[in-house]
Formats: structure tokens, sequence, C-alpha cells
């Protein structure tokens, strides 16, 4: 089974909602500021509920925030 | 000589920089490892000693099982207090015991690893007996099985913390 490659943007969207600090997001969306570095760096893929509460949290639909190319 | 001491801005710093989860982890690993280092040098004193010869070496080995894992309780509740006090006093965002998804999922698969490690000492202890060793020795290999499961769990959750992925 291929795994795809999981991007996203929320470094941008951060920036974008006025250099939002990752702990801001962190607090935001109820996981630690870790948890944001390493979903930010593409470490770490969230569930389905943590992403849609990190696309809540810009106000955007989540394929704003993530996208997925198969491999 | 090559000891290091640690100031208290130094120990604050460490709390910033890593969470309590990671700090947590690290210290139970060492408490884990001094209790097996002290374990092993009681059992060789009384082995050697031929306390554990006869129906009454399994009840002095009983009894010091049960005295160490009370040890390794009331140790490993005062370890969590200080790195509680430590993350609390460095100003850590992360609030002591808060574990999200990532957590949770590091726990999980750590602990699966950890589950097999029990499993292979039960399964060394089980073989030992069917050779004969006796049952002292078929204690020893389950305790040495929960103590390599304990490093082996904290040392996959400390390197799954390290990548940032379970």
């Amino acid at each position: 089974m291929s795994k795809g490659v999981i991007s996203n943007n929320i470094r941008r969207l951060r920036f974008d909602a006025g250099e939002m600090t990752q702990k801001d997001l962190a607090e935001k969306v109820g996981a630690s500021r870790q948890t944001i570095v390493a979903i930010e760096a593409g470490k770490y893929a969230p569930s389905l509920q943590l992403a849609f509460e990190i696309a809540v949290a810009f106000g955007v639909p989540i394929q704003d925030v993530f996208s997925f190319e198969p491999s | 000589m090559f000891a290091k001491t640690y100031s208290t801005s130094q120990i604050v710093d460490i709390g910033r920089i890593m969470t309590f989860l990671e700090i947590n982890n690290i210290v139970q690993t060492l408490r884990a490892l001094v209790f097996a280092a002290i374990y092993v040098v009681w059992a060789r004193g009384v082995s050697s000693a031929g306390r554990f010869d006869g129906p009454e070496g399994l009840v002095l080995l009983g009894k010091g099982i049960l005295v160490l894992i009370g040890a390794t309780v009331v140790a490993g509740i005062v370890l969590h207090v200080i790195g509680m006090i430590v993350t609390i006093v460095a100003g850590q965002e992360s609030k002591p015991g808060e574990m999200d998804e990532r957590d949770r999922l590091i726990d999980q698969k750590s602990f699966e690893h950890g589950i097999t490690c029990c499993g292979l000492g039960l399964l060394a202890a089980v073989i030992a007996l069917w050779y004969g060793w006796g049952a002292i020795w078929g204690f020893h290999l389950i305790l040495a099985g929960f103590t390599a499961a304990d490093v082996l769990a904290s040392a996959l959750k400390f390197r799954a913390y390290l990548r940032g992925s379970p």
C-alpha cells in the first residue's frame, strides 16, 4: 500500500493570521506546542479530528491546510 | 572527576527545552535502571550467602521483591512530583501530565513493544524452569523482562519525541 505524502500550509496560515504563534495555535486546538511543531515540519500526520480543529482555528476549509500527494 | 553538576538555572533551562513528559520519561528510566542495579546487587549477595537455597529462599525472594516494588513506586511518585515542580518553575507551557493525541500514540506504541519484552521474560522463565534452573531463576528472568520492557519502552518514547513522530 502506498503511503503518500501529507503536506501542510500551517506556517503560511499562521503568518496570515497575524504571526500567530505555535503556542497560540496549540492552545486553540488543544494540543502541545511540540505536536504543532511536528505537524508543521511534516514529521507527524495528525488525526482527522485534529486536522479539522486546525482548519477551524484558521477559519479555512481543511483542504487549504493539508494536501495529500499519493506516491 | 567526570561528574558534572548543574545549577538551578541550568535545570530550569532543561525544563524549558523539554516537556514534562520527556523529562519524566528520562527520569523514570534512570529510576528503573537504579532499582534493577540494587536488585542485582542484593540478589547476588543473598545468592552467594546461600540464602536462596531451600524453600526459605522463595520466601526471602518474595519479601525482597515486595520491598523493591514498594520502594520503586514511592521513588516514582517522588520523582514525578519533582519533575512537575521543575516544569512549573521553568514556565513550561505544556501542563504536567497533560497528553495530546501524539503523546498518547507514542505512549501506546512504546507500551506495545514493552509488553513484548515482558512476554519474552516470561517465556525465558518458563524455558529456564523446563531446563531445571529452579524457581528463583524463573523469578529473576521475569523481573529482568519487566526491567528490560520498562527501559525499552522509555528508549522508544525518547526516540519518538526526538523524531517528532510515533
